[in-house]
């Protein structure tokens, strides 16, 4: 295990969703599914995160917030788009407003389907994100550029 | 208490009469919706007291008609205003809280007057319907 | 006299789970204007009627929001039944009162949990959703879902629940009744929480009145308004059904009628529980919504009155939807309420409203 993945912070923003995703988010970290066990800690401030957990179809007012969140994080870090809303638009992919998808706003690693996604699933996805997360930082510690895209 | 509701027509020019009127009767504001239809937009107001609903339908106002804002009898009108403002492109005179078109930030302008084709192939065989004379319903389509 | 500037608040901080913009405008500590900016969440889904017909687009319309995802499914459901002309079965209203109190039980311990991280109480945070967890596990074994319900039909509901799994609810929330009891007393006779709370962000019944608040909002504001007094569907068959109110108008009152609707909740679903009738669930709904009908509804959801309005064209598809939620109703208020307060309260008096973004802007 590489060094932040031991205890990956993340910061969660709801980008146009419909809440349901952003409940399990907070449900995720709550008593019940215990996601603090992994050293998990929501954080509001971009710069401490080495997570980013978007939920939402993201829509046109939204763009923008979400790239700043996403410029503001420091490498090496890691996108979860989170519920189907986040993934490809979900059940509002034809609605007038919405993008479709998070990944159309920022670079995502990794995708959890759901509507709304379980908390099992965004565990899941939170240590597969810690996976991509340990790459990486080894490519930065070899001297890698970071992607550019 | 029992709630029952209704609709009435209102005329476009007694909407700010009839929000001054209900406020000094104690009527409660409930909301401000826009339908479109083909050459206009027809507004329902609502209002409540005592469990009576009543939803005051003012039809076909023309695209780029004036109507008088209530929200300086009614404040929390601001909201559904600016909304119908933005998303009808009705309008709408003297918005306590005006937002001057920024109250959504849209990718298309006026965006529930864009009838889709989906919408307009159903909105044309209403029509041919109506000029049959028949009016769907429980039966289905005849 | 101190020099105004602008703080902006939002749309991503900590506090709010929903992407809201404040400015602020406060000179020293003091806000003295607030100017709201919504639309971030804004998907345009009311259109959707024109592609989806008027049974699917009730899963679009659980969708507007997560939380009050039953309330929306069951208005919808039921504004189309009065634009058809459908009786639902007994029994199916009393299944989608009891899902839709305990869908108002889940989003008040939710709104609980975030009002006292609000004011850095973060254990009572993470005690009232270990309680939630328990609303959510009884939603998972009677629907398959735990934020989305996905169980209302137009004509009824899709699922039934057993006399069996019905004793497993009560007794369920008899099991959590002990704890609740504990956090509210907690909450409300702390002193620190008063200390956070009393006073702060007060509205006089006659502004509420003048602001036609809705909710418990307003209800803390002592109007008495409630839509489930009008006694409709399984309401109608309840002993004894009195909104709770207060007359404080601060953010304890708010939080006090909260807690105690919690309560009100649980009794309900047992009361009903005890004498739900047997019958079919669902009937079958067939043919159109005539042309030009229109009908309109009301539903008391967790935050107030949500407005329904249907109007058909004779086709399968809606040829309008209309949902105002009582947040947008509450957005006046909210912006009286902040006048005047100290700029460390506003996460409080934000969250006391209890608003639900996505729901307003759909």
């Amino acid at each position: 295990m590489g060094y932040s993945s031991k205890s990956p912070w993340v910061i969660h923003y709801d980008g146009s969703s419909c809440n349901g995703c952003d409940i399990e988010v907070l449900a995720t970290l709550c008593p019940g599914f215990d996601g603090e066990r992994f050293g998990v800690i929501n954080t509001g401030n971009p710069k401490h995160a080495d997570i980013f957990l978007v939920t939402g179809s993201v829509n046109e007012q939204n763009i923008g917030v979400v790239k700043e969140i996403y410029d503001q994080m420091l490498e090496p870090k890691v996108v979860v788009a989170c519920g189907i809303c986040a993934c490809s638009g979900g059940i509002f992919h034809d609605c007038y407003n919405v993008i479709g998808g998070v990944d159309k706003a920022i670079p995502v690693d990794v995708y959890a389907p759901g509507c709304a996604v379980r908390p099992e699933a965004l565990i899941d996805a939170i240590v597969e994100g810690v996976a991509v997360l340990d790459q990486k930082a080894q490519a930065i510690k070899s001297g890698e550029k970071p992607r550019e895209d | 208490m029992q709630f029952t509701s209704a609709f009435h027509d209102m005329a476009a020019g007694t909407i700010y009469a009839d929000a001054q009127a209900r406020l000094a009767d104690g009527w409660r504001y409930v909301q401000i919706l826009a339908v479109n239809k083909d050459d206009g937009v027809d507004l329902v107001y609502s209002y409540m007291k005592d469990g009576y609903l009543d939803n005051m339908v003012v039809r076909d106002v023309p695209r780029g008609a004036h109507v008088a804002s209530i929200s300086d009898v009614f404040l929390e009108a601001f909201v559904c205003e600016n909304e119908i403002h933005d998303l009808f492109g009705v309008a709408i005179d003297g918005i306590a809280i005006d937002f001057l078109g920024n109250f959504y930030q849209l990718s298309t302008e006026k965006p529930m007057t864009i009838i889709s084709p989906a919408a307009c192939r159903e909105g044309e065989a209403a029509q041919n319907r109506r000029r049959q004379g028949c009016q769907g319903g429980e039966e289905g389509r005849c | 006299m101190g020099k105004a500037s602008v703080i902006p608040f939002g749309p991503q901080h900590p506090v709010l789970p929903e992407p809201l913009h404040l400015d602020l405008v406060v000179e020293d500590e003091t806000v003295v204007d607030c100017i709201p900016q919504i639309g971030f969440v804004h998907r345009g889904l009311e259109k959707l009627v024109e592609t989806r017909d008027y049974n699917q687009f009730i899963y679009v319309a659980e969708r507007i929001c997560g939380i009050c995802a039953m309330g929306h499914s069951l208005g919808y459901a039921e504004t189309v039944e009065s634009l058809m002309g459908v009786e639902v079965p007994k029994r199916a209203e009393y299944l989608r009162v009891i899902w839709h109190e305990l869908s108002r039980v889940h989003s008040h311990l939710l709104w609980l949990g975030l009002a006292a991280d609000a004011f850095g109480f973060e254990s009572m945070f993470m005690h009232c959703w270990r309680l939630r967890e328990r609303i959510l596990d009884i939603f998972e074994k009677t629907t398959g879902g735990r934020v989305i319900l996905s169980v209302v039909c137009v004509g009824g509901v899709v699922r039934d629940i057993d006399a069996q799994t019905l004793k497993e609810i009560v007794a369920v929330l008899d099991d959590i009744r002990g704890d609740y009891e504990k956090i509210v007393k907690t909450l409300l006779t702390d002193t620190s929480v008063k200390n956070r709370t009393v006073g702060v962000g007060s509205i006089s019944r006659e502004e509420a009145a003048a602001l036609s608040m809705v909710g418990p909002f307003g209800r803390a504001s002592g109007l008495p308004y409630d839509v489930r007094s009008f006694g409709r569907g399984a309401y109608g068959d309840l002993a004894d059904f009195q909104p709770v109110t207060d007359d404080q108008g601060d953010c304890f009152a708010r939080v006090k009628v909260r807690c105690l609707e919690v309560l009100q909740s649980f009794d309900i679903v047992k009361e009903l529980a005890a004498r739900i009738p047997e019958g079919d669930i669902a009937v079958k709904v067939k043919g159109n919504p005539a042309d030009g009908a229109q009908a309109s509804n009301v539903l008391e959801q967790p935050r107030g009155e949500c407005y329904y309005y249907a109007r058909g064209n004779g086709s399968k598809y809606l040829d309008r939807m209309r949902m105002r939620t009582p947040t947008s109703q509450n957005l006046a208020g909210m912006t009286v309420a902040l006048k005047g307060c100290d700029l460390a309260d506003v996460n409080m008096i934000i969250l006391t409203i209890d608003p639900c973004i996505s729901c307003t802007e759909r």
